[in-house]
């Protein structure tokens, strides 16, 4: 879920774009079929996180709003944050 | 050249159908569309099948939504943005059979549909809900022919008995249809929750169920079609009809 909000930072994309940046970014580690991928958009849609922007032809395209935004800075703190508590954890 | 013709999709257990379709693939028919084979048709066991297809790899996605009917052109076909996504991925719409979305791809490549529990068991959540509410409609459905029964069970009238039990006979296949479809449905989401995301399963090709669904689908029309025909038969023959 975090890295579709994180292919929308950079600007809007349709569906098969962001699941093409999701597979460029992870390189693969982060699997995203497209069942997976509509049901996600619908539940950011739902949330308010994310906005239709455009339909061309068959295509939609989605955007960040700023709630999205907002919970995209939210998880990527919360990220950080596990990371940098794994990284300091004595006996690791 | 491409031969078209109509099989039977022999089994209403949707958690095995998506491997019988693929094994049937492999032998060179393709599925190419429901025909009466959709959920809610009046021949739900038979599809179109083609001989010459690409198709190799089949998956059924969860409808989310619930409408539909007797007719064909009532059921939901999937929004064009889901389409363009399942197509951009790989995946090309088929068709709609037993409250799911056929979609298959020539690609082996091609991403799972699910590729997290969560979003699988979410959308298979909807179908298990969908068929509960199913279930309790035609249950009560046959309660209240039970009901009926026992209140004509003191009558000789054979107009007003024969009736009664065809619906109540009708009802009770059908309860029987929908209790099977809720069992395998929830069978798949038990699957989903231990991280089977239906890439392939076995099946089953057991003579007594493929009999045994067709059996289950056509009869409950057969009942109400000789209900009818008894009951016409038995006007015209009797004092019942005014004739001048």
């Amino acid at each position: 879920m975090f890295y579709v909000l994180m292919a929308l930072t950079g600007g809007e994309k349709c569906g098969t774009e962001i699941s093409a940046y999701i597979e460029e970014k992870a390189a693969g580690a982060v699997p995203m079929g497209p069942g997976t991928l509509y049901t996600i958009l619908g539940r950011f849609l739902e949330g308010g996180l994310i906005q239709e922007t455009y339909t061309a032809g068959r295509r939609k395209g989605y955007a960040l709003t700023e709630q999205g935004r907002a919970a995209y800075g939210r998880e990527l703190a919360r990220l950080r944050r596990c990371v940098h508590d794994a990284e300091t954890e004595p006996h690791r | 050249m491409k031969t078209k013709c109509m099989r039977y999709v022999h089994l209403y257990d949707t958690a095995q159908l998506q491997a019988w379709l693929e094994d049937q693939a492999a032998r060179g028919w393709y599925l190419e569309d429901a025909g009466g084979g959709n959920t809610y048709g009046i021949l739900p066991c038979f599809a179109y099948f083609i001989r010459g297809g690409e198709a190799a790899r089949y998956r059924l996605i969860p409808m989310r939504t619930e409408g539909g009917g007797i007719l064909r052109a009532n059921i939901p076909e999937p929004d064009q943005g889901m389409q363009e996504l399942y197509k951009g991925l790989g995946w090309q719409y088929l068709c709609n059979l037993r409250g799911y979305y056929v979609f298959s791809s020539a690609d082996s490549a091609a991403p799972e549909p699910f590729t997290d529990a969560d979003t699988a068991c979410e959308a298979l959540e909807s179908v298990v809900r969908m068929t509960r509410r199913w279930l309790y409609s035609y249950l009560f459905s046959v309660a209240l022919f039970v009901y009926a029964a026992g209140l004509s069970a003191g009558r000789t009238d054979f107009l007003f008995q024969w009736p009664i039990w065809s619906w109540l006979l009708f009802y009770l296949l059908f309860t029987v249809l929908v209790l099977r479809r809720y069992w395998t449905a929830k069978q798949r989401l038990d699957l989903a929750r231990q991280g089977d995301l239906g890439e392939r399963s076995g099946y089953r090709d057991a003579w007594y169920l493929r009999w045994g669904d067709l059996l289950l689908s056509v009869m409950p029309w057969l009942i109400l079609l000789g209900a009818f025909a008894v009951a016409w038969a038995e006007l015209i023959g009797s004092h019942h009809i005014y004739r001048p």
